[in-house]
């Protein structure tokens, strides 16, 4: 019974099971693409950030409470939201005048994500 | 590149710089000691940094996440330890003195790896040594100011309170360190994301200079979650209620030296 509801419990947290939203971002030449990328209010996404410099970079947001080093030539997952509709920043920690963003979000849907 | 390097290793060093003035006011460690525990946590982040490659890709990629979160809860841990040892001196199960060392060996792996990474991965790039050293020692020069003065402060109170007051001020710190360290869970999607208590950033912003050394003294979030509140509370209420009973207030000695 025990077991059961430590399953129960894991699957519920588990993202596995909901429909979570993939959103891509490149860095190339310590500079984010895209810019902007806008989401839906409400919902957790899944940001995929792909490093394609020679050196690592660190994605870093206060307003999405997220910071996490991207290695050279390799990827990182970060899951954001749910969020209220605004706007928030992030940087390339590394190379902050160069490496900006934001995160728009909507309170409508925005689609599933902006790569399938 | 050189403002850069000063304000990473300001982030990164800071909490290191902190933890040193205020373990080295409450309990004495030869020099030899402290040399010891800096170059040990120095190779050991550097071990760390080496196989962050491998650990980036476990657990499906929340590897890195998870180990930075051990090492902070580790440790808030011998921070408790420390506690112990520092209110029942003759029952410690640990030496003061190790504890101390083991705390910053810790603290040099959890923050200082995320600032050699930055240095290993930028040193080769054209003219990036210079400035790299030379934001070094400026960020050195700020960060050891702080902490000498954070250490006058902790001794003051130490003469003035006995150990309850530093020994706050210690498990307070831990605290912070210990609830910043659990968005890297939320992160990676292994705790649930729960609701704003509050939102204090018209007051203090998380990205200002006091918002950052806010946020390295006592864990100061602009917009703490509900499970943020609830364990930075019980990290800090917990422990110094079974502190109390270990020894009471009253009897906490003054001017205690180890």
């Amino acid at each position: 019974m025990f077991r059961l509801f430590i399953s129960l419990l894991l699957a519920f947290f588990s993202s596995s099971l909901w429909a979570i939203s993939e959103y891509h971002l490149e860095i190339k030449d310590h500079l984010f693409f895209p810019s902007r990328i806008t989401i839906p209010a409400g919902q957790k996404v899944k940001l995929i950030i792909h490093n394609l410099d020679e050196t690592p970079e660190e994605f870093e947001s206060f307003s999405l409470n997220r910071e996490k080093v991207i290695f050279a030539q390799s990827q990182a997952v970060i899951f954001i939201g749910p969020l209220k509709p605004g706007e928030y920043e992030f940087v390339g920690e590394y190379n902050p005048n160069s490496a900006r963003g934001s995160v728009v979000v909507i309170l409508e849907k925005a689609g599933d994500g902006n790569v399938d | 590149m050189l403002i850069n390097t000063v304000i990473l290793f300001l982030r990164d060093a800071l909490p290191i710089f902190v933890l040193l003035g205020l373990v080295l006011a409450q309990v004495r460690i030869s020099f030899n000691m402290l040399c010891t525990a800096l170059i040990s946590g120095l190779l050991l982040a550097l071990v760390f940094i080496r196989q962050v490659d491998s650990l980036g890709s476990m657990f499906e990629g929340a590897g890195i996440e998870i180990s930075l979160w051990l090492l902070n809860v580790a440790l808030y841990f011998v921070v408790l330890m420390l506690g112990h040892s520092l209110v029942k001196t003759n029952k410690a199960f640990c030496k003061p003195q190790w504890l101390a060392l083991a705390l910053i060996v810790l603290i040099i792996i959890a923050k200082g790896s995320n600032f050699l990474l930055y240095f290993d991965g930028y040193l080769n790039q054209a003219n990036a040594l210079q400035s790299m050293f030379l934001g070094i020692l400026l960020g050195a020069g700020i960060c050891l100011s702080l902490a000498v003065l954070l250490f006058f402060f902790v001794t003051a109170l130490r003469s003035r309170f006995g150990w309850s007051a530093p020994l706050l001020v210690l498990l307070i710190f831990a605290s912070g360190q210990l609830i910043n360290a659990l968005n890297l869970l939320v992160q990676v999607d292994l705790l649930p994301t729960s609701s704003v208590v509050w939102d204090s950033q018209w007051l203090i912003d998380d990205e200002s200079e006091y918002g950052h050394l806010l946020n390295v003294l006592i864990g100061y979030v602009a917009t703490p979650s509900r499970i943020q509140v609830a364990i930075y509370l019980a990290a800090i209420v917990l422990p110094w209620f079974y502190y109390q009973k270990l020894k009471g207030f009253s009897h906490f000695s003054r001017g205690n030296t180890l």
